[in-house]
């Protein structure tokens, strides 16, 4: 197993916003995790990057823990974090963006590169390099924190929610691109209030209400389910 | 005309000094979001660090600047690693207190230490140039074009260099910061360390130009606040534009008028800004 989280819990003073999840994630897999507003996912994702403390539980990556090690930790053993809101430095330009998601790298040559193949990949990107990235629309600024995090040469994405506020065409564009990274080999934990979205793009699925795992199972078998359909797909 | 060149020529080096010490405010704020007091503690610490090594030592006058900086650069982050790395993200009443507190007890101990007569510190350069009936001194351009370039030189490691971006990513987003692998305790420090050392950097060339004593860092606290509310909390370019217009109204109102009527106006001015512009000329909305 890759990425594994074992009976995770997460508080913000007394409130138990993440109380004993589970999850796992094989190598060139994705898995999602959906659930409405407030069922804990976003501190799921914090909790794997270090950014929240777990309270209790375990993330193991490659087999060994990983809870309670510092974000820069995690970055460098190739989980990254694209985090929900895109989350851009809105005052720094395009190019400043992308080269901060290399902090870690200290070979300047791949850095460079790196940033040619986010160009290549994103065109129009490479004409608003010199903008604030603050200036940019909903949907460059996704392809921005996307970019940002691939600068990293991550193993692990961890995407929050990617699809929040962008225009239909704008989240197919997304989603090509998700199975088009798993086609290079990363490994997703895609987190999604689009559930039918989520489940379309995933092999297998978890159903997230105020905390814990209310369902897990294989995408296709999740958008056969009639509960799910019902409470997640407005069906 | 000869008056509104030695004017000008004053105004612009004071304005420089004040842009130094109130860069360095606006960093620490910007980055950790503390307001730090004793900040014209580091301006007066700078001074004296360079009046021992100059003026009682008797050793190379550059030297001894760059040793004020390097020494209130460790100074700073130290005061940052032990003080208020563990009040941070607590409430900012505890920062300030204690940002309160080192202003007493360093200012304190410093008339216990240095004495409270007024000290000079020899400058290194002499001379001047006598330019349309106006006497400019090279060392007031001589300080003042070591302002610019150290002013420069700041902004150029804030947009080039990688712990600079790193320093701006801190200061606008800390949680995303850290996810691209950032530390941002380093971050905290280091920046705590560089606006220190502007300030002390201004106290040497204060110290040069005009007089010190252990407790000039009051005045040089206000006066950085005042600057750093007019220029906009965080932005660089807002303090050096913001120092400008308070070095210009202090030279001009002080020499045609009185100090008194420049700290008015001063006030006046800053009034007016705020009302136009609440965040300050350069300020963006700090939540
Ligand atoms: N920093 C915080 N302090 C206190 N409570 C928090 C904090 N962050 C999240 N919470 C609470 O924890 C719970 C889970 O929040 P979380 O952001 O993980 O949910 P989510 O599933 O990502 O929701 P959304 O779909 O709205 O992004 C919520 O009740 C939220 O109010
Ligand atoms: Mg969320």
């Amino acid at each position: 197993m890759l990425l594994e989280v074992k009976n995770l819990r997460v508080h913000y003073g007394k409130v138990e916003a993440v109380k004993g999840v589970s999850l796992s994630l094989r190598q060139g897999q994705i898995i999602t995790l959906i659930g409405a507003n407030g069922a804990g996912k976003s501190s799921i994702l914090k909790a794997i990057s270090g950014l929240v403390r777990p309270s209790g539980g375990e993330v193991l990556y490659e087999g060994r823990r990983i809870d309670g090690q510092p974000p820069n930790r995690v970055v460098e053993m190739g989980i990254v974090n694209v985090p929900e809101g895109r989350r851009l430095f809105k005052l720094m330009t395009v190019r400043e963006n992308l080269r901060l998601g290399a902090y870690l790298d200290r070979d300047s040559r791949r850095v460079a590169d790196g940033i040619e193949e986010v160009f290549d990949r994103f065109p129009i990107l490479r004409e608003k390099q010199h903008q604030p990235s603050g200036k940019l629309s909903g949907g460059q600024q996704q392809m921005v924190a996307i970019g940002r995090a691939l600068m990293a040469r991550p193993k692990v994405l961890l995407m929050d929610e990617p699809s929040l506020g962008l225009s239909p065409k704008m989240i197919d564009e997304i989603a090509a691109l998700i199975v088009e990274l798993r086609k290079a080999g990363l490994s997703i934990v895609l987190v999604e209030q689009n559930a039918n979205l989520a489940l379309h793009l995933a092999d297998h699925g978890y159903v997230l209400e105020t905390g814990s795992i209310a369902l897990e199972g294989p995408s296709d078998r999740l958008l056969s389910d009639p509960e799910v359909a019902r409470a997640y797909l407005g069906a | 005309m000869s008056d509104f060149l030695q004017m000008g020529l004053t105004g612009v080096s004071l304005g420089l000094m004040y842009a130094l010490i109130a860069i360095g405010l606006t960093l620490i704020f910007g980055v950790m979001r503390i307001i730090q007091y004793a900040h014209g503690e580091m301006f007066m610490l700078g001074a004296f660090v360079l009046y021992y090594w100059h003026a009682e030592m008797g050793l190379p006058y550059w030297a001894g600047v760059a040793v004020s900086a390097v020494v209130i650069f460790g100074l700073g982050a130290v005061l940052q690693m032990v003080l208020f790395k563990p009040l941070h993200g607590k409430n900012i009443l505890y920062s300030l207190a204690v940002s309160l507190g080192l202003v007493l007890i360093i200012s304190g101990s410093g008339q216990l230490i240095f004495g409270t007569t007024t000290k000079g510190i020899p400058s290194a350069v002499s001379g001047g140039v006598l330019l349309g009936g106006a006497y400019l001194s090279y060392e007031r351009m001589v300080i003042s074009a070591v302002s610019i370039a150290l002013i420069v030189a700041l902004w150029l490691f804030l947009r080039r260099s990688v712990t600079g971006l790193a320093i701006r990513a801190v200061a606008e987003d800390p949680d995303t910061a850290a996810l691209q692998g950032i530390r941002t305790g380093r971050i905290h420090w280091i920046a705590f360390g560089l606006g220190s050392a502007m300030a002390a950097i201004a106290g040497c060339m204060m110290g040069t130009l005009l007089s010190i004593v252990p407790t000039m860092g009051f005045l040089a606290t206000i006066k950085a606040f005042m600057i750093v509310i007019m220029g906009g909390l965080g932005s660089v370019v807002g303090a050096l534009v913001g120092g400008m217009i308070l070095g210009m109204i202090d030279s001009v109102v002080t020499t045609t008028i009185s100090g008194d009527i420049a700290l008015i106006l001063s006030f006046v001015v800053i009034f007016l800004i705020l009302v136009f512009r609440p965040s300050g000329l350069f300020g963006q909305n700090w939540d």
